[in-house]
């Protein structure tokens, strides 16, 4: 049988309703919020990492054409070298449904037996795809292919039924047709997403891979390097020996075209979610906090309003300890209550945005499960903030005296104040209108927190329009600064002329423009050596880039020795400033260079860190003039042709030509990769920015029912003058409506500075640059339509409360 | 059976001989012992002496009315009694605890087992209900088992005639019941003493009367009520009246039947003048002389 006082809580929470809803709702969201994003964040890395491990990821790919497997042995006898493989990509169509082709990237592995670095992992069975047959997966021989899971997964690459065993039609760049036939599925989670790059996966060996158009070399080197744990995972470490191997190959008479060192320990994106749960875990700390004040506010409205009942149980025997205990046994049922909501809601909705998430970036993450660190964390956090918060208004309420309890001296000490009296001067408001005014102010403590939920609220939704803006600019700056439309990649360097009349045999091609990349390093002062940058020789005048300067100029047709840093060079190098004279090491020479201007550039893989210097200078410099190995293309406007279908003839043609084509891009992948990372970005910015307004409406929703509760008296008497239901209504609802619009303006105030300050922080930690800031005006006047809607609904439920009290209810209220 | 149940656990009530109010002889016995009270507040309008150097003893057994205006002091007195004010000054000895002394956590839980307190608006808990209202003094003070709880807080509401009621909430009964329950409340936890602030103040003249019966019946019982009342007729039913003026007692006399043996307003009024307060410690005078 429960105590009586314990009965008195129960009963307290029920029979205000409203209330205990409100604040359990409260409690919950702020619970879900920081349980999601730690959820989200604990998961994916700790998944991400644990792939990694498995598929001994590749450490440093070296890009370099022909590679043989006798170059492949020389480096693997080096004794840095743990383990070296060969790969090579190219591009072919893939027919999904009667004369419908879709693109596929086929990749060749040299033997699948004794795969070494970034291991594919054979998959038995397939989540959604039972039909498809993986049980009978087994490595391809002549002819045969594996898919990428991915590609299996993502709608539309590959034929819908397809499964082991069926033939796949293939059309090559020289536009023969061959049949493959599919003998399972594997994963590799070192290769890019399907669902990123549109374009499917396959796996075959070297002599399927020759008769597929390709070549009997590799163009890309992945090496494992041997070391300590802590050399495995540096950055410098891993770099000097893929230097050293780059050295080895040029020695070789190999042109290494670029040295890629991905984060070390770290998969594909790892650094992308890293920096996301860097920016959502202050969100969801804010929504915590913000739910901590709506508990503040209610328990401090409960412990006004039941001062007397405090009183009357201390009349009749209670000391502070079992008030305190009473009202602190409240607010534990809130919090359990609160938490019952909230972790099922953390598991479904992290369930559903890893289902969505490990589909987009392709890994598989444990769904609809909860880490015991999180749940522990949910349970803290959820049973301590609220307690905490309401250990002030508990406390205070319980120490008053009985005396003051039964005068309620606590609860009546209202005094016109200068601000009621300058309300009262303000001329031509209606009586009702002036008193919701006035009432607006009477709790000022609680007004003063009530407005702080909703103006960090407003703000944060109005910041986050902003900041998804800014994004948007610098994601079209990037692509703007790319004003070609395709840009090929070649293994070797080619005479410009030669590039340029292979190209323009391609209908459509309205511009052509090659430039020169060589791998340079950076000799610091202190004799230190930076991470290999690429040295990008391109015309000043050239009409195929729009450079974003974040300082400085770009470079004119009179540079010499100019040189346009990126802002990837100021974060590795920071002391390196506009004027500066930098030292470059490429191909064992030296030379200096002054810097100009720095640019801001989006694109490209982590650890890519452009300079720009002026062609002609730099084909002489590197002994190449007149030759170049990467050709950017543009198209006719006119709707003839499109990127995609240039691609592929330029492929064919090149080819057919002679040329090694290391990469071939669109622009349109590469809005298209760019855009879905921002987009996964701006989405849970968005969804938090949402639940921060959501907690502020709760919060202003809670904070009028208190109020009506407190004026119950008042209203029966408004009544009994003869207030009608509307007057009475109309009387709260402007209250409401005037504490939202109060703290729309606030926060309209805050939100460009907060906005400026948020976007230079996400900008900083995605990209290592300052976003081009832009206000978003439509995120402010949202925001007003929004909250005067909020205050709107969650004034009227108190409202229409209040409108139903009948006067003899409200004179036996106490 | 009235007596076994209302009988008190905590206090024996003193042997009265039926015409002898507290006196200077009795000081040391006296049940409620205030010395030299004064309570001063500071209001807007300066210094507010609500008490002035108050003397006041009750014995055992007593049934006391104290009248007076509005803003006479009436409600401070049975506050210093009850523990729910302190006196700025003076002693508040209550069945030989020095109140003044006690810090209001200790407070709380000495009142929840000395003194039974009833409201003029009763005063019962809205969210709980009568049975629960009842038991609510009991589970504060840690008295009894859960199960004596509720079988004790059953009796009390037979006793009041209210046992029919006692799965109802407060709000559904009427003023005259609600009082009811809250007197069977103050005597939850069998306290010597029980302190009504005009109890009947809030009710018609008919249930007012049966309230006042049921005090009657405590005080045969053994308990010790102090009562402030507006009623001058109610008053007159008491064994002891203290009339109470600019927070001086001015009159305090034996009424009515004292224990069964005077006649009605058989007792003496001394007046006190409240220019010239009594000083610390010393008695009114010749009250007990008057009946020797």
């Amino acid at each position: 049988m429960l105590d009586p006082r314990w009965r008195k809580v129960l009963r307290d929470l029920s029979s205000s309703r409203t209330r205990t809803v409100l604040v359990i709702l409260s409690i919950a969201v702020g619970i879900f919020a920081v349980g999601t994003v730690q959820h989200l964040r604990t998961t994916i890395l700790q998944q991400m990492q644990a792939v990694y491990r498995q598929s001994s990821a590749a450490q440093a790919n070296i890009q370099s054409a022909d590679i043989d497997e006798e170059t492949l042995e020389v480096v693997r006898r080096m004794p840095e070298v743990a383990a070296a493989e060969g790969r090579s990509g190219i591009g072919v169509n893939v027919e999904i449904a009667p004369g419908v082709w879709k693109e596929m990237t086929i990749t060749v592995i040299d033997d699948f037996e004794k795969n070494s670095v970034s291991l594919l992992q054979p998959m038995y069975s397939l989540k959604g795809r039972p039909d498809f047959g993986a049980e009978q997966t087994r490595w391809p021989d002549k002819d045969e292919i594996v898919i990428e899971r991915g590609s299996l997964a993502a709608a539309d690459l590959l034929p819908a039924t397809l499964k082991v065993g069926d033939q796949l039609r293939i059309e090559t760049a020289d536009g023969k047709f061959r049949q493959l036939t599919v003998v399972g599925a594997v994963y590799d989670p070192n290769g890019f997403p399907a669902a990123f790059t549109g374009s499917s996966n396959g796996y075959v060996t070297p002599e399927t891979f020759e008769r597929l158009g390709g070549p009997d070399t590799f163009s890309l080197l992945q090496i494992r390097v041997n070391g300590t744990p802590a050399q495995q995972l540096s950055t410098d470490y891993i770099t000097g020996i893929a230097n050293e191997v780059g050295n080895k190959l040029e020695r070789g008479n190999f042109t290494v075209q670029e040295i890629f060192v991905p984060e070390p320990g770290e998969l594909l994106f790892q650094n992308i979610f890293d920096s996301v749960s860097l920016l959502l875990a202050p969100l969801g700390l804010l929504a915590l906090f913000l739910s901590g004040f709506l508990v503040v506010n209610t328990i401090s409205a409960l412990m006004a309003q039941q001062t007397r009942q405090i009183g009357i149980m201390k009349a009749v025997g209670a000391n502070r300890g079992q008030i305190v205990a009473m009202y602190l046994g409240a607010v534990l049922i809130y919090s359990l209550l609160a938490l019952a909501i909230a972790i099922p809601l953390t598991i479904l909705v992290t369930g559903a945005i890893l289902q969505f998430a490990g589909s987009y970036i392709n890994i598989e993450f444990p769904l609809w499960s909860l880490p015991l660190p999180v749940l522990l964390m949910q349970l803290v956090v959820g049973i301590l903030i609220p307690l905490l918060a309401a250990l002030t208004p508990v406390l205070r309420g319980a120490t008053v005296t009985v005396r003051e309890a039964i005068a309620n001296v606590a609860g009546s000490s209202l005094h016109a104040g200068r601000l009621d009296r300058l309300l009262a001067r303000i001329r031509g408001l209606s009586r009702p209108l002036q008193l919701s005014l006035r009432n607006t102010f009477r709790r000022r403590a609680r007004l003063i927190l009530t407005l702080l939920m909703l103006v960090l609220g407003g703000m944060i939704f109005m910041t986050i329009g902003s900041v998804r803006l800014s994004l948007s600019s610098l994601i079209e700056a990037g692509l703007a600064y790319s004003q070609y439309d395709v840009q090929v990649t070649f293994t070797d360097s080619y005479r410009t002329a030669k590039i340029d009349q292979a190209v323009r045999q391609v209908p459509g091609v309205t511009a052509v423009e090659t430039w020169t990349t060589s791998l340079v390093t950076r000799q610091r002062d202190d004799g230190t050596e930076s991470n290999p940058i690429t040295m990008i020789g391109l015309p000043a005048e050239s009409v195929m880039v729009q450079p974003t300067l974040g300082g400085g100029r770009w470079l004119v047709p009179e540079d010499t020795n100019g040189i346009v840093i990126s802002t990837q060079l100021i974060a590795s190098d920071p002391d390196i400033a506009v004027g500066d004279q930098i030292r470059l090491e490429f191909d064992g020479r030296e030379g200096l260079w002054t810097v100009v201007g720095v640019v801001q550039v989006l694109s490209g893989p982590p650890n890519f860190i452009p300079v720009y210097v002026n062609y002609p200078y730099f084909s002489r410099y590197t002994r190449n003039v007149m030759s170049g190995n990467i050709t950017q293309i543009k198209i006719a406007n006119d709707g003839t042709v499109t990127a995609d279908e240039v691609a592929t003839k330029l492929e064919e043609v090149l080819d057919t030509q002679g040329f090694n084509i290391a990469s071939l891009f669109t622009i349109n992948l590469i809005r298209q990769i760019s855009g879905g990372i921002f987009d996964i970005i701006v989405y849970l910015l968005s969804a938090m920015g949402v639940l921060i307004a959501i907690v502020g409406a709760l919060g202003l929703m809670g904070t009028m029912s208190t109020n009506v509760l407190e004026r119950t008296r008042e209203i029966g008497v408004m009544r009994a003058i003869g207030a009608t239901n509307g007057a009475i209504q109309r009387i709260v609802i402007v209250e409401g409506v005037f504490i939202g619009l109060i703290s729309w303006l606030i926060g309209a105030a805050f939100a460009y500075p907060i906005g400026a300050v948020i976007s230079e922080a996400v900008g900083q930690v995605l990209f290592n640059t300052s976003l081009p800031y832009t206000f978003s005006n439509t995120g402010v006047i949202t925001w007003f339509f929004i909250v005067a809607i909020l205050a709107t609904l969650a004034s009227f439920l108190p409202a229409w409360n209040a409108s139903r009290l009948t006067v003899r209810e409200v004179l036996a209220y106490e | 059976m009235f007596q076994r149940l209302f009988g008190s656990a905590n206090q024996q009530p003193a042997k009265n001989n039926g015409n002898t109010p507290a006196g200077k002889g009795y000081a040391g016995s006296a049940l409620i012992d205030l010395r030299g009270v004064t309570k001063s507040y500071q209001t807007d309008a300066g210094e507010f002496l609500a008490l002035k150097q108050v003397d006041l003893q009750v014995n055992a057994g007593e049934f006391v009315a104290v009248i007076g205006k509005s803003g006479s002091g009436k409600s401070t007195l049975t506050n210093m009694i009850t523990g729910i004010d302190r006196p700025t000054s003076g002693e508040v000895n209550i069945n030989g605890t020095a109140v003044h002394t006690l810090r209001e956590n200790q407070i709380a839980s000495w009142r929840g087992r000395t003194i039974g307190v009833v409201f003029q608006f009763f005063q019962l808990l809205p969210t709980l209900t009568v049975v629960e209202n009842i038991m609510l003094p009991m589970d504060f003070c840690h008295l009894y088992t859960r199960r004596e709880r509720y079988a004790r807080a059953i009796h009390l509401l037979e006793q009041v005639e209210m046992a029919e009621q006692m799965n109802k909430l407060p709000s559904a009964l009427s003023g005259g019941q609600q009082q009811r329950v809250a007197i069977a409340r103050a005597l939850a936890t069998d306290p010597p003493i029980i302190v009504a602030d005009e109890p009947t103040g809030n009710l018609d003249s008919r249930t007012a009367d049966a309230v006042f019966h049921l005090f009657e019946k405590l005080v045969e019982g053994g308990k010790t009520i102090l009562m402030v009342t507006h009623d001058e007729d109610m008053a007159k039913r008491v064994t002891r009246t203290v009339t109470i003026a600019d927070g001086a007692i001015v009159s305090d006399r034996l009424t009515g039947r004292v224990a069964g043996q005077l006649p009605i307003e058989a007792g003496f009024a001394i007046p006190v003048s409240a220019d010239e307060p009594l000083p610390h410690g010393a008695m009114k005078p010749a009250l007990g002389v008057a009946y020797a």
